[in-house]
């Protein structure tokens, strides 16, 4: 004999760890009570013509049916979570594809920028950005920072934020869903920019040297609660979501060029090797 | 049993209590699910207590519950299987080279691997290996071939052996 069937029928008590539903025996015995015993061999149960049988089967399939559409029902929620979590995690893709695309040409339009009006111009770029403090600060290395300074200076923190933004025009489709998308990317790399910017030692010049950029930022700050209370107001429009859009580009875009003047700054510093400036640590307060 | 025979429905119940758990396990090896071996068992039941009257002797009232629930899983599983013949060298048996693997595995696994072989080489497995039926009394219940039974019983096997390897042993 086969070898494994002599063990499964040596062991077969052994297998029966399955148990029939509590209520069997009562199913059993209101069938019985519908339709008492004869003597003769009944007939198979599809062609059995009784009522009671009816009803029970019925009764079978019912609870069949709500079985399978309890786990139709988990699935389907197993499914939309999935959905929910790859939509979202695509959707911070992008984002972040879209914020480097954008830095890259940022930078080179700030190059571009500076080139222009000249690595003297600091002082003008101070007086357009409308703080005067970040012109003052820069003399002797204000070259550097004049280019970058001049670029964000040239455009309008405001007037560019709140300008239409042509690429944001196909966000009208669902918008609820992609404003909470945005927003949560947004501030996710935007707190991410902000801890790695705080972090970063200042050699040499301490965090008023970058009051500019700071200012900045706070002025992107303003305008975007300035947004937020249009939406809380008017409700959300597409003119409000690609503002909103544009408030949290150019936010990235100023922590962005400001990491960039901290990272020339500092190796500067580094080539020059003076002890003194080294020894100097100073941290942002952004 | 007379008392059953009568009607006595707790002297049936009692007849349920002793047969049912271990019909229950036929039914649920043979369909792998719990709701169509719960319509079956009842099925068998219900119709071995409308019989009762022909049974000569009432000792034998377990093998001849079983006959009847064996039956019905046999109609069920012609109902339900679509049937196909495998490869022919499937079918050789090859249980002489085979250690047996079988032997420390906890049966509440095998149970469980059982229920879930696919329709066809499941109910072959059962009727051949846990019910001790002869690939001819199989062939000719289920309406196919020797030879088809022969495969699927190996194909059974086979998968068998595979699965509960992998669930036993999931690092190799």
């Amino acid at each position: 004999m086969d070898n494994l069937k002599e063990y499964l029928l040596l062991h077969k008590k052994e297998l029966d760890v399955d148990s029939p539903a509590a209520d069997g025996w009562e199913d059993i015995a209101s069938r019985l009570e519908d339709n008492p015993p004869t003597q003769e061999p009944g007939p198979a149960r599809e062609a059995d013509p009784r009522p009671g049988t009816e009803v029970r089967a019925k009764s079978r399939n019912l609870r069949r049916l709500v079985w399978y559409a309890a786990a139709a029902c988990v699935i389907a929620l197993a499914g939309v979570g999935s959905w929910l979590v790859i939509r979202e995690k695509k959707a911070a893709a992008d984002v972040v594809k879209t914020e480097s695309a954008a830095g890259t040409k940022e930078m080179r339009a700030a190059g571009d920028a500076g080139a222009a009006e000249g690595t003297g111009a600091a002082g003008d770029a101070g007086a357009a950005g409308g703080t005067g403090a970040a012109g003052a600060k820069i003399d002797s290395q204000g070259a550097q920072h004049g280019r970058s300074a001049g670029a964000m200076a040239a455009q309008s923190p405001v007037g560019r934020t709140l300008a239409p933004h042509k690429a944001g025009a196909g966000h009208e489709a669902g918008m609820p869903d992609e404003i909470a998308a945005i927003d949560k990317s947004y501030s996710t790399l935007i707190d991410y920019q902000l801890k790695k910017l705080r972090a970063m030692p200042l050699y040499a010049e301490n965090g008023a040297y970058f009051s500019f950029y700071v200012e900045q930022f706070k002025q992107m700050d303003r305008d975007e609660q300035a947004v937020r209370n249009d939406i809380k107001t008017y409700g959300l429009t597409g003119e409000f979501l690609e503002q909103m859009i544009n408030v949290y580009q150019e936010k990235l875009n100023i922590l962005k060029n400001l990491q960039t003047e901290i990272n020339k700054m500092n190796n500067k510093v580094r080539e020059k090797q003076s002890p003194t400036a080294m020894s100097q640590v100073h941290y942002l307060n952004i | 049993m007379a008392r059953a025979v009568q009607g006595d429905r707790s002297a049936q119940a009692d007849l349920y209590r002793h047969y049912g758990t271990a019909m229950y396990n036929i039914c649920i090896r043979m369909t792998g699910n719990r709701f169509d071996a719960q319509d079956l068992l009842q099925d068998a039941f219900i119709e071995a207590f409308r019989q009762l009257g022909q049974l000569k002797q009432p000792a034998a009232f377990g093998g001849w519950l079983r006959r009847i629930l064996i039956n019905k899983c046999v109609q069920f599983s012609k109902r339900h299987v679509a049937w196909k013949s495998l490869d022919e060298d499937a079918a050789t048996p090859n249980e002489e080279d085979e250690t047996a693997w079988w032997l420390n595995i906890p049966l509440a696994v095998v149970q469980e691997e059982i229920k879930s072989l696919p329709g066809g080489c499941r109910e072959v497995f059962v009727l051949f290996a846990l019910e001790d039926f002869g690939h001819k009394e199989i062939a000719r219940d289920l309406g196919i071939s020797e030879s088809t039974s022969k495969s699927q019983y190996q194909r059974a096997r086979k998968l068998l052996k595979e699965r509960i390897t992998k669930k036993m042993y999931p690092d190799g």
